[in-house]
């Protein structure tokens, strides 16, 4: 479904992305981890059409993009739930969650409001509540709930257990299990495989802007400790075999 | 006291449809649009025009509007589109070319003597309000205004594309990746801003005379208004008209030396007082 192949950005002259490619097709969930500063809140943006390549392609259903744009990605069925959670302050939260119907008036895939209350009951509570009143928790539900009724074919949530309680890091990845019930694919990003690992069918990390390891759930598993002390900086010296 | 109250409101919204113009064009699109009283103008020029041809003023109340907010929206595609990414100066500049140029279209179509329209028939006269007998044209002047105002309320608070202006003001990349393309939103907030400006303009020609220049007066206190509200902030725009429009009135009634010397005194006040605007509170939110 989306491929991003050899992606070269950067922000003015640093370059943060060098040879970058991931891959997620529907009903996949790809976690992506790697420290701080790695580039994977890059490889997001690239993905949602906010930030453009130096080189290499980003393609969906086999056809390469020329100059993907955010709403172009939003009409494919690319959602996006950026780090800062972008919670609109001065809307409420039914209001947060009317605003995707606008350009996604039909339920392609099934995303009611309705039913983003019934994922989220204490979203419903607080329809009313300005989004700049919510708590972090609360905010990171509407992010969700607002990407899904996008009608997403692919979602892109970048580090949505940050931060949050234990309850609502439940809340999320049981809203996880309902959208890849729905056969949508997902590239989550975390800063390490703790959340995502139950949930993700591959995994990737990240580092200074490179793929350092991928693979699927088994190599992931075969592999589990020597990607776990690359994630925390400690496998320098013995790199587990990138396939 | 009456008359003045009446003129005083009759003030606060001419001063309002203009403000809240500026004040969403500034939310939305981060420029301080110079050239909105060149709009009010070119409405007012649109509104005789109209008149002249056809006798009708209603018809103007139509077509000036429309005229100024397709002109507007022109402007903001060929002249604004491309500077977002630039520094505000160039915007600031651009807006000053923008004035420049169509005083320069307005002189050469129609002159630089003043034009007026009658007032027309169904408004003209005055009847009794309270102790004072006071003219209808300013009654329906408060009238208009506030059906524009109250149109304007709704279409922010109740309408998706309230919504989306509203969500845009503060996240436009985020309102982009919800599939809604953020620069057609820019065009018709300024359009909208512009077609209240000539609704202004329109509604002003039966009482001043319609000249070049005319739009310079009314913008600084449109600025006054924006700035005493708040930037982007259309209640408090609202509440700021009310203010200067009553001050203006009773001012020019009871002591009219100090009238210009104490809102400037005011406003520089606020300036370092309160830059966020006398009506914006964190805790309150913006519309
Ligand atoms: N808006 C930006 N402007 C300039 N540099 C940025 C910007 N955002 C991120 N970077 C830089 O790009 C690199 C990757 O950042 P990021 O993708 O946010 O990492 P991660 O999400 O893995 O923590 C870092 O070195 C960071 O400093
Ligand atoms: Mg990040």
């Amino acid at each position: 479904m989306l491929t991003l192949r050899n992606a070269d950005a950067c922000y003015g002259a640093a370059q943060a992305l060098h040879q970058v490619s991931l891959s997620a097709g529907p009903g996949d969930v790809l976690a992506l981890a790697g420290r701080n500063g790695a580039g994977k809140s890059t490889a997001l943006k690239v993905l949602a059409g906010h930030l453009a390549l130096r080189s290499g392609t980003l393609e969906f259903d086999g056809k390469t993009l020329a100059n993907p744009t955010p709403e172009m990605m939003s009409h494919l069925g690319v959602a996006y739930v950026p780090e800062d959670r972008q919670v609109f302050p001065s809307l409420s939260v039914r209001e947060n969650l009317v605003i995707s119907t606008v350009a996604h008036p039909r339920p392609r895939g099934g995303w009611t409001i309705d039913r983003v209350f019934e994922l989220f009951p204490r979203l419903k509570e607080r329809r009313r509540a300005f989004g700049q009143e919510l708590s972090g928790g609360e905010q990171q539900m509407l992010a969700i709930g607002r990407a899904l009724l996008c009608q997403p074919r692919l979602l892109l949530l970048d580090e949505p257990t940050e931060g949050l309680a234990p309850v609502v890091v439940a809340a999320v990845v049981e809203a996880i299990r309902e959208i890849v019930a729905e056969k949508a694919g997902i590239i989550i990003v975390e800063q390490n495989f703790t959340v995502p690992e139950a949930l993700a069918t591959s995994f990737s990390v990240m580092d200074t802007g490179r793929i350092a390891w991928n693979g699927t759930k088994a190599e992931y598993m075969e592999n589990r400790r020597d990607v776990m002390s690359l994630l925390s900086g400690l496998g320098s010296d013995a790199q587990p075999q990138p396939t | 006291m009456t008359g003045t109250l009446i003129i005083g409101l009759s003030i606060a919204m001419m001063l309002f449809l203009l403000a809240a113009g500026l004040t969403i064009i500034f939310g939305m699109l981060g420029v301080i649009n110079f050239a909105h009283g060149v709009l009010y103008m070119v409405g007012g020029f649109i509104a005789v025009e109209v008149v002249n041809q056809t006798g009708n003023f209603w018809l103007s109340l139509l077509v000036a509007p429309l005229a100024v907010a397709a002109l507007s929206a022109l402007l903001e595609i060929l002249l604004l589109r491309p500077l977002y990414d630039r520094d505000h100066v160039e915007q600031l500049l651009m807006t000053f070319g923008i004035i420049l140029v169509l005083d320069e279209v307005v002189r050469t179509v129609w002159g630089l003597g003043y034009h007026d329209i009658p007032l027309p028939g169904s408004l003209s006269g005055a009847i009794p309000v309270f102790d004072s007998d006071v003219a209808v044209y300013r009654l329906f002047l408060i009238g208009a205004g506030l059906i524009a105002g109250l149109g304007l309320f709704a279409l922010i608070e109740w309408t998706k594309l309230g919504i989306v202006l509203r969500g845009a003001m503060t996240h436009p990349a985020m309102v982009r990746s919800l599939g809604i393309p953020v620069s057609t939103i820019r065009t018709i907030v300024f359009a909208l801003g512009g077609g209240l400006a000539a609704l202004a303009g329109t509604i002003a020609a039966p009482l001043i005379p319609i000249q070049v220049g005319m739009g310079f007066g009314i913008i600084v206190d449109c600025f006054i208004v924006v700035i005493l509200g708040g930037l982007g902030n259309i209640r408090g725009a609202i509440a700021a008209a009310l203010l200067l429009g009553l001050v203006r009135a009773f001012g020019q009634q009871y002591f009219p030396e100090w009238i210009e010397l104490s809102t400037y005194l005011v406003l520089m006040i606020v300036l370092l007082w309160r830059p966020q605007g006398l009506f914006t509170f964190s805790k309150g939110r913006k519309a």
